[in-house]
């Protein structure tokens, strides 16, 4: 089974959006907004779109391990899009690791 | 002189109905207008904001500040609390432009050392406290994180300025000596981080900042390891660029270096409550206490998460952090489920004139009446004592009132708030009385940690207490899946002090604790003072036993609810028609006496097993479930706010009464309190006992109660099993698993990417009953799902039951999964 990218997207933005209790007609998420600046995410919210992630995705899907190999000035720029590039990579890394 | 300062326009609707403020929205000039509690801010409009203000407006419900927008349909009455923020990684503060508004001097700011860092922090906060007072926000409590809190003493009256200026000039801030041990921040719960350090010595808890946010401090090689084992859980963790050891027994070789701080300063009256973290309680009144706690902040762990908790108990609902960073954010994973406004007085995402701008909008919203930056500066009052200032908002009730709010909550924060609102009551007592100075206060001393070994040869009673029944003399123990009961693991959380204990409060139950395969939980008792022990068990469950070696006198006994009718199901049929799962060791409940529309009364007879008495109450609110909710009846116990004993617990053998009453019902929990009486007199009282309620419509629930004669697939027309999913949420799934999949079979699903696993539970419950059926009409006896194995084609039989070759063919879509026996295998 493979996931196409839009389902990744409109999963990441349904994360984003119940992290942030906002609604889709509310708040409309793009794939340059950045999760802090634009989005007004905290660092704190971090730890509840981990969870999600996961959950929604399975624990392969450890944004708390790929938070530790970025320095701050990167996690402060990471987008909506980047965090949809994450986790692709992370299913795919894993459907290699599999075989 | 010129004021830099920006400008930005902010419109504020007000009208009675969110339907009236909508027709001020309406395309044309917008303008401020209108008046009434529903209020909306607009700061710097434009028309993104304007469509989502009017979105929001349209829905009625409150919205906080995200695009600009502010609203609330009735505002939120409560105090404000003022929160200092301490130390963070990042600090970039813009201020600049505020002191030019303020026509004050520009602090000069570093964070070249600790000390510079922390002077630096406390200029800022002074000068913000400054610029809310000038925009008329003033606060009803004043509270700080680390040194934040000698901001919140100094705002708060508790220390005169000119002390905290003169103490600052004569410190050499660049020759502070700091042990050399990091912070490590934990994106998770004080339990689970208090649980694996208990077996690293190095480390210490020095923050629980939030619900989702603990900080640990030790020497850096000893927190990246610890670090390194949560990252691979999937927790997000940090560790702080700068190093002090403030908050832990570490910095104690070098206290006398900070005795000399704060510590030092002469003690003045507080004019508003200052809030200490140390305690999560308002500052006493006696100097000597005030400064015995200021030592005791060094050295003592900051618990910022219980402080947000109080400070919301003691009426808070606006909370303004005083300064830069993420402070605020603190507060909203706190109290994420109730309602309430966090909001920053600096931002480093715009300048500091226009986040003031944003915090007089928020305040206006919710009912205040601030002055706004772009009118000139109101004269800067000193703070007077509480009682002289027009409160901005007052909801006029009682704390009889704010309980029943808290209680009405469906949610955990709603039991761990009554709880503190009670606590809050007798600590402001308390200070009221207070003459006894802080040093009487007891001192936490390590505990020993103990270790518990679950298994059934240790536990042999949890045999009559197994989720997953098999066959007699099934010879795999883990599908039994033998559970600790919650009421034996609060008799395990009582007896771990080690002192006679009167009872428990806030038990939280956060995983099953599974018996088989045997293993050992650690439990770890952490004395809170001199009468209080919080214990944990490992990651499954925590609680706060109390201790004392006088029982507190029973209240009077609960009188028979008035609606009350004779049950329907016997005590027998509980058990014999397996309504409860419990076998004889756990049997307790001997005769069902009456239940009402909110209530139920049972004998108990106490039995053997630890824990019993208390399992069987939990059977009482059974019964009351399985008459009253047939659609989803089965549940168990999540929390427990408070139990006490006011005597000693009955021996076993002893019959007692049993008197349960329905507090709330909602789709996943049911609250209730309990009394037990023995001779007419209560000996145990229970409130907040929460259950979480799983899916339990009837067919499924056959499979709970019989699962060797029932099926969760319905066969169709065409002689199909058809198998869909009836359960919503992950913990029933997980629920009826165990009721269908063997152990290798667990393992296969444990295997599958997580958006697999709800088929292949489908595909093998589809399967089992299709070939259990057709065995059943072939004359087979009563049948387990687990005494059968799913292969590639049909199933096999497991532990000796012999099957015919069956092929069976399934097919699958999505939500469901139909199985088919084609053919016997020649």
């Amino acid at each position: 089974m493979t996931t196409s990218r839009t389902d990744t997207f409109d999963e990441v933005c349904a994360t984003l959006r119940d992290v942030l209790g906002v609604e889709p007609d509310e708040i409309e998420i793009e794939r340059e907004m950045s999760l802090t600046d634009e989005l007004g995410l905290e660092s704190i919210d971090l730890v509840a779109v981990n969870a999600q992630l996961a959950e929604r995705f399975g624990p392969q899907v450890n944004l708390a391990a790929h938070l530790a190999e970025m320095d701050i000035d990167d996690v402060i720029a990471l987008t909506a899009g980047g965090l949809v590039d994450f986790v692709d990579d992370a299913l795919a890394h894993d459907r290699r690791a599999e075989r | 002189m010129t004021l830099a300062v920006d400008t930005e326009r902010v419109v504020r609707l007000a009208a009675d109905t969110p339907a009236e403020l909508a027709a001020l929205l309406d395309p044309g000039e917008l303008t401020s207008t209108g008046e009434g509690p529903c209020r909306l801010g607009l700061v710097a409009p434009s028309k993104k904001s304007l469509a989502l203000a009017r979105k929001v407006v349209t829905k009625g419900r409150p919205w906080r500040g995200r695009g600009d927008v502010w609203f609330t349909p009735t505002p939120l009455l409560g105090g404000t609390a003022f929160l200092f923020p301490g130390l963070e990684a990042e600090f970039t503060p813009a201020i600049d432009d505020v002191a030019a508004w303020l026509a004050a001097p520009v602090p000069q700011l570093s964070n070249a050392s600790i000390g510079r860092h922390a002077a630096s922090v406390l200029a800022v906060g002074r000068l913000l406290d400054r610029a809310l007072r000038a925009l008329r926000i003033e606060p009803d409590a004043l509270a700080g994180h680390s040194v934040g809190e000698w901001s919140a003493m100094t705002a708060g009256g508790l220390i005169a300025e000119p002390d905290l200026d003169e103490l600052l000039r004569r410190t050499n801030l660049d020759e502070l000596p700091f042990p050399d041990v990091d912070f490590g921040v934990i994106g998770c719960p004080a339990a689970p981080v208090a649980t694996e350090i208990a077996a690293r010595p190095g480390l210490v808890m020095s923050h629980q900042n939030s619900t989702n946010q603990t900080v640990v401090c030790g020497p850096p090689s000893e927190v990246a390891a610890l670090l390194d084992e949560f990252r691979a859980r999937g927790v997000i963790c940090q560790v702080l660029p700068f190093r002090s050891g403030f908050h832990t027994p570490l910095l104690r070789p070098h206290l006398a270096a900070f005795e000399a701080g704060v510590p030092s300063l002469p003690v003045r009256a507080a004019v508003r409550p200052v809030w200490s973290a140390t305690t999560a309680r308002p500052f006493p009144s006696d100097p000597d206490a005030v400064r015995s706690l200021a030592v005791r902040h060094l050295v003592e762990p900051v618990r910022f998460r219980d402080l947000v908790l109080g400070l919301y108990v003691s009426g808070m609902r606006m909370f303004v952090q005083v300064g830069a960073g993420q402070l605020g954010s603190l507060v909203g994973d706190t109290l994420r489920d109730v309602e309430h406004v966090a909001i920053a007085a600096n931002s480093a995402h715009r300048s500091g004139v226009a986040q003031l701008r944003r915090v007089a909008t928020a305040v206006w919203v919710e009912g205040g009446d601030p002055a706004f930056p772009d009118e000139r500066p109101s004269p800067i009052v000193q703070l007077s004592a509480a009682s002289d200032v027009p409160k901005l908002h007052d909801r006029g009730d009682g704390p009889g009132a704010a309980v029943a709010r808290l209680e009405a909550l469906d949610s955990p924060l709603g039991a761990d708030l009554a709880r503190l609102m009670a606590e809050v009551a007798d600590a402001v007592t308390t200070v009221l009385s207070a003459s006894a100075s802080a040093s009487a206060q007891p001192q936490p001393s390590a505990a020993r940690p103990q270790t518990l070994r679950v298994s059934t040869r240790t536990m042999p009673y949890l045999l009559d207490h197994c989720f997953a029944p098999q066959r007699p003399g099934w010879p795999d123990e883990t599908d039994l899946r033998p559970l600790v009961p919650a009421a034996t693991i609060v008799h395990h959380l009582m007896a771990a002090p080690g002192r006679p204990a009167i009872g428990v409060d806030d038990v939280a139950l956060h995983r099953w604790l599974v018996a088989a395969p045997a293993h050992d939980v650690p439990v770890r008792p952490r004395p809170l003072d001199t009468n209080r022990v919080h214990v944990s068990l490992g990651e499954y469950a925590d609680g706060v036993v109390v201790l004392g070696d006088a029982h507190p006198p029973a209240p009077p006994a609960w009188a028979p609810e008035p609606d009350e009718q004779a049950p329907r199901i016997s005590a027998a049929q509980l058990y014999s028609e397996r309504w409860m799962f419990h076998g004889p060791r756990f049997q307790g409940v001997t005769r069902s006496l009456a239940i009402a529309e909110r209530g139920v009364r049972a004998e108990i007879t106490v039995p053997d097993a630890p824990g019993a008495l208390l399992d069987a109450v939990g059977q009482v609110l059974g019964q009351w479930l399985v008459e009253r909710q047939p659609d989803r009846w089965i549940a168990f116990p999540a929390r427990i706010a408070r139990i006490r004993f006011h005597a000693p617990p009955p021996s076993p053998g002893t019959r007692v009464e049993c008197a349960v009453r329905i507090r709330s019902l909602a789709e996943e929990t049911v609250e209730a309190d309990v009394q037990v009486t023995r001779d007419g007199r209560p000996i145990v009282s229970i409130s907040g006992w929460q259950d979480h309620r799983l899916a339990s419509d009837p067919r499924i629930a056959g499979m709970h109660r019989c699962p060797e004669l029932s099926t969760v697939s319905e066969r169709q027309a065409d002689g199909s099993w058809l198998a869909v999913e009836r359960w919503p949420d992950l913990a029933s799934r997980e629920f009826y698993l165990h009721k269908y999949l063997n152990a290798p079979e667990r393992a296969g699903y444990a295997r599958c990417p997580p958006r697999e696993r709800r088929a292949f539970l489908l595909r093998h419950i589809a399967t089992k009953d299709a070939a259990r059926s057709w065995l059943w009409e072939r004359g087979a006896g009563p049948l387990f799902p687990a005494e059968l194995t799913v292969t590639e084609s049909g199933v096999t039989g497991r532990n000796g039951l012999a099957v015919p070759a069956l092929y069976i063919a399934v097919e699958q879509h999505g939500e469901s999964a139909a199985a088919f026996v084609t053919k016997e295998k020649q």
